[in-house]
């Protein structure tokens, strides 16, 4: 199946129809979409700033990338959700946009990074490991994110 | 002992480490080409919008 067709089934679909007729729907959906968007902003620069020595200094790294580790496992799931019933809605038009796609690309690295990268690292005692590590990985980390928020805005106005 | 250890033991870093130092570095280089590269394309089509 070309991923044409499937955005244009998507686009025909239930989820796609729902999305185009009910308004109210859609922004309830966007609304929760952009609240998680918040959420996991809030835990990545929380467990960034802070591993780049900027925020909660008095407070152990480990303790505050765990926690905010758990916050970010849910606003992504929500994202996930409710981004595939805002796509559904403009599913072509979304195909045709490059700035979707560079989401898209900046999203899934962002995805395999957390979960390939920086959580089995940051898993370990931080104390163990190289100061300036870490430092790359919260840069590394905090640029992808916004990669991802900024050119997600930028399909709505392209 | 295989490579990966003896290269890490050699460095001073764990696998997980070397690991996380390569990805980080190549996410900031291209992450920052591609923001440099939309930044030029912006100032170009305000140049040729205004001059």
């Amino acid at each position: 199946m070309e991923l044409l067709t499937f955005f244009e089934w998507l686009e025909s679909s239930m989820l796609g129809q729902a999305a185009k007729s009910y308004g109210g729907v859609y922004a309830m959906f966007q609304s929760a979409h952009l609240f998680s968007m918040a959420l996991l902003g809030g835990t990545v620069l929380l467990t960034d700033l802070r591993l780049l020595g900027v925020l909660f200094r008095d407070v152990p790294s480990n303790v505050v990338a765990d926690n905010a580790h758990k916050w970010f496992k849910v606003a992504l799931a929500i994202i996930l959700g409710t981004g595939v019933f805002m796509v559904a809605g403009v599913a072509i038009k979304c195909y045709h946009n490059s700035f979707f796609w560079y989401k898209m690309t900046a999203l899934a690295t962002g995805i395999a990074f957390v979960f390939a990268v920086k959580r089995p690292l940051l898993n370990q005692d931080h104390e163990l490991l190289k100061p300036w590590i870490l430092k790359s990985v919260a840069i590394a980390s905090i640029l992808v994110w916004f990669t991802v928020a900024a050119t997600g805005r930028w399909i709505g106005f392209s | 002992m295989t490579n990966d250890t003896y290269t890490a033991e050699e460095s001073g870093m764990s696998k997980v480490e070397m690991i996380a130092a390569g990805t980080s570095a190549a996410i900031i280089v291209v992450g920052a080409i591609f923001w440099i590269i939309q930044i030029r394309g912006v100032m170009e089509m305000l140049e040729l919008a205004y001059g």
